[in-house]
């Protein structure tokens, strides 16, 4: 068989930045090709190209041997090309026929004509194998059969192939094989797949090839049987040039320090009783894939999120669930990589980092300019913060507004810091810097639990590192044991899924 | 709503040049309302100069608008929240209503009246706010639900005109004048000048303003979003319960449903003040600008003996065009 989807040099440049450069692709009829790579690495971008979503600055796109230029998602859905976020919506009070065919609605006399909606829903659940009733509303399904709606929504529109952005990244185990099947299935009908993927039990069990990307460019091509986990783990393991491990200049963490955080039994989401102490001056760090718990985590100690049960406890108080004001008066800051949970955009960074802290240089309610203007000036001189003071925080770099963000918490007495992709977005010198402030932190007797995409990060920064997956810690590295392949291994195969048990009984 | 996406984080341009284009096309167009203002005002002094640019006339397109007035300033506080409040109306009517009814049913003197006309509008403000603030109700859909609620109530409190009973020293409150200058000016310039304050330099006004830029930022940064929405719609409220006072006193009677023609009028001055501030805020300032230019357009369309309806064509296009004028300001960052 040859290739029916040929991309060959595909470039995408966003302003002077190339997201993704040089990039060559083939598929075959029915071929499963696996994508993987590190965050930011370019595989999204990568993706949507070939969806319509971006137009190609640079490179040409074959179908079946004539070059292809999308200019809208439509393009590509007409030349048989769809694609299923990760985050894709339904429309939650339509039914699954409506959602399948949404867009697309079969006409007679220009009315949308439900029987043939339902007809056509029924062709394309059919072919995925999905025992889904057509009429019922989308609200009353599982995660993993709206998934399998979203596939079905684009059979409907004839895909020649089907590009699954982390489709399994949400569910458990035995829900992901459902979605493997499907995608074996259709497969053997001649449908071609790109799997995008961090799960390599996934990429192991179905995948016919895998493409490689790293630092926007395509790095590696490998057929089924150079498909293996020690390969698979290079892939994802970014070489980095500038935050190498330093050599942790402070003393380990002195035994028996006072306990700041302690977070006992916690069940929240898909946490299933998960316990961390870090003590006065520790930087303990967390791992784990999409889905095993780690966001939530977060989210429940900062009060953000309300939890099923157990406790947090910050220096013997105990916090009340999903009370964000209580946490922060115990001394939480929180600081996220996803700035929209961060940032007043239009406010000036005088006012994103006093905003925390306001009542503390107010006399009966009314801030004293005077006492703000020198107290932000000094925080953002410690977080080296160049920026104007009355410059409106979206116009800053993403480095820049994370450091406001760092001195906003430094400006009220916090006690635990919770580090949520810290230097997400940023560039590396501001990364080092952020890094040097979190150390600095530690430091001065603070505890410090960070959540980082980016293991490099973490073994830089951490003492000790947990590992979750699928809710419960698999693992707990201290010192020499974090090294980056220990991690990976840990966040990958803490537990053997049942996809790959299945791999293995097959083969 | 154009509000809710005002606050929308717009993805950070990275080039500087940009911000400095977007800060000098922010001036032009800062002063371009107050130019219009002024040229409004020149254009109808000279078409009219011997009615139109007189003190009497202008203090009594102020007197004539102070209960707008008061209902724009605290629009504007539950606006920089992000937030509506479109039974503000209805309340100034029902508590025009209870002040009026317990004068005449209740023998009660004007002072405690007034109190209670306040009391009344304070308390259905804080309705509003529990229901936005703690059962997270849409606040558009939610006061419009609350103000249909209250007009009812309002006709039960008194579904019909009345005229007699009314204690004269309630009336005074708006007519009582000190050399021909109106006291009640001076009270409603030094209510709107405290809310202004309120909302531009207290820890409230601020936090208010951080809700209104990014709500679960603020929430994560330790603001107490609830309390503070709670505080604005009492606020709200209570302003408008004195608009009903003042409505009532001004006409000397009570007829049903007072407030409800000052709704739009009271939205447009405050997205006027929208184009007055820097960046995307409402002040009050700017909207009592608003609220007086609208006011000085339909009076001196009058007195030009136009017709009415040449007003209301010009109050909307002022509007629409400020508001373009905003909307493009807001595409350029």
């Amino acid at each position: 068989m040859t290739a029916w989807l040929r991309a060959e040099g595909l470039t995408k440049r966003f302003n002077l930045v190339t997201a993704i450069g040089d990039a060559d692709l083939a598929l075959e009829p029915g071929e499963v090709r696996g994508v993987v790579g590190p965050n930011g690495a370019g595989k999204s971008t990568l993706m949507q190209m070939l969806a319509g979503i971006h137009t190609v600055d640079d490179g040409e796109l074959l179908i079946d041997d004539v070059a292809v230029r999308f200019r809208a998602p439509e393009d590509a859905l007409d030349a048989g090309i769809a694609l299923v976020p990760q985050e894709m919506q339904l429309a939650p009070h339509l039914s699954v026929a409506g959602n399948i065919v949404l867009g697309r609605e079969p006409r007679r006399r220009g009315m949308v004509s439900e029987s043939r909606s339902r007809q056509s829903a029924e062709r394309a659940l059919g072919r995925l194998g999905a025992g889904i009733d057509p009429s019922a509303p989308i609200h009353t399904l599982s995660a993993v059969e709206r998934r399998l709606v979203m596939v079905a929504r684009a059979l409907v529109s004839d895909a020649r192939l089907v590009i699954l952005d982390e489709p399994t990244a949400a569910l458990a185990p035995h829900e992901a094989t459902a979605i493997l099947s499907m995608v074996r299935t259709l497969a053997e009908t001649g449908v071609s797949f790109l799997y995008v993927s961090h799960r390599f039990d996934d990429i192991e069990a179905i995948a016919d090839s895998v493409t490689g990307v790293r630092d926007a460019r395509v790095i590696a091509d490998l057929a089924r049987t150079e498909i293996t986990r020690p390969r698979l783990v290079e892939l994802v393991t970014p070489v980095d040039h500038v935050s190498h491990r330093v050599a942790p200049a402070r003393e380990a963490v002195a035994a028996g320090s006072r306990d700041i955080l302690v977070v006992t039994d916690l069940v929240a989401g898909p946490l299933q009783g998960v316990s961390v102490n870090v003590c006065a001056g520790e930087i303990v760090g967390v791992a784990g894939l999409a889905g095993s718990g780690v966001d939530e985590l977060m989210w429940a100690v900062a009060g953000i999120d309300a939890r099923r049960s157990g406790t947090v406890v910050v220096e013997d108080a105990p916090l009340r669930s999903g009370d964000r004001l209580h946490a922060v008066k115990a001394g939480i800051a929180y600081v996220p990589g996803d700035r929209s949970l961060a940032t007043l955009p239009s406010h000036d960074v005088r006012s994103n980092i006093s905003v925390a802290s306001l009542l503390d240089v107010s006399v009966a309610g009314v801030p004293v300019a005077r006492r703000e203007q020198s107290r932000v000036a000094k925080l953002a001189e410690r977080v080296h913060l160049a920026a104007p003071l009355g410059m409106a925080l979206s116009s800053l770099s993403g480095g820049n507004q994370q450091k406001a963000i760092f001195a906003r918490w430094m400006a009220t007495d916090a006690r635990v810091l919770l580090l949520h992709d810290p230097t997400a977005g940023v560039d590396v010198g501001a990364r080092a810097e952020i890094h040097q402030r979190v150390r600095e932190l530690a430091a001065e007797g603070n505890a410090v639990l960070v959540v980082s995409t980016d293991l490099p990060e973490l073994i830089e920064l951490a003492d000790r590192i947990l590992v979750l997956d699928r809710g419960s810690v698999a693992d707990e590295l201290v010192g020499s044991a974090i090294t980056e392949p220990a991690v990976l291994a840990a966040m990958t195969s803490g537990v053997p899924s049942i996809s790959q048990t299945a791999l293995k009984e097959s083969a | 709503m154009s509000v809710a996406a005002a606050g929308t984080p717009a993805p950070a341009p990275a080039a500087a040049p940009a911000a400095r284009r977007r800060t000098a096309g922010g001036t032009v167009e800062r002063f371009t309302l107050p130019a219009v203002f002024i040229f409004t005002i020149v254009l109808f002094s000279v078409l009219k100069p011997a009615v139109f640019p007189t003190a009497t006339n202008f203090i009594a397109i102020v007197q004539q608008n102070l209960p707008l007035l008061v209902l724009v300033g605290g629009i504007c506080v539950v606006l920089s929240l992000r937030e509506f409040d479109l039974s503000f109306g209805f309340i100034a009517g029902a508590s025009g209503a209870l002040a009026v009814q317990s004068m005449v049913l209740w023998q009660m003197p004007w002072g405690l009246a007034v109190l209670i006309g306040i009391a009344l509008g304070t308390l259905l403000g804080a309705v509003n706010g529990i229901l936005v603030a703690y059962t997270r109700l849409p606040s558009f859909i939610g006061t419009l639900a609350t103000g249909a609620t209250i007009q009812g109530v309002m006709l039960a409190i008194s579904n019909q005109t009345i005229f007699s009973g009314i204690d004269p020293d309630y009336i005074n409150i708006t007519s009582a004048s000190v050399g021909g200058f109106p006291i009640v000016i001076i009270v409603v310039a030094v209510l709107l000048v405290a809310v202004g304050f309120l909302l531009r330099s207290t820890v409230f006004g601020r936090h208010a303003s951080a809700i209104g830029d990014n709500p679960v930022a603020a929430r994560i940064a330790g603001v107490n979003v609830k309390r503070t929405q709670l505080l604005s719609f009492m606020l709200v409220g209570a302003c408008a319960g004195f608009a009903g006072i003042l409505l009532t006193s001004q006409s000397g009677q009570y007829y049903p449903d007072p407030g409800s023609s000052l709704l739009l009028p009271a939205f447009a001055a405050a997205y006027l003040s929208l184009s007055l501030g820097r960046g995307w805020r409402f002040n009050v300032g700017g909207a009592v600008l608003g609220a007086l230019f609208l006011a000085v357009v339909s009076t001196g369309v009058t007195m030009l003996n136009q017709p009415s309806w040449l007003a209301q064509l010009l109050q909307g296009l002022i509007l629409l065009i400020a508001i373009l004028a905003l909307n493009r300001r807001r595409g350029t960052r």
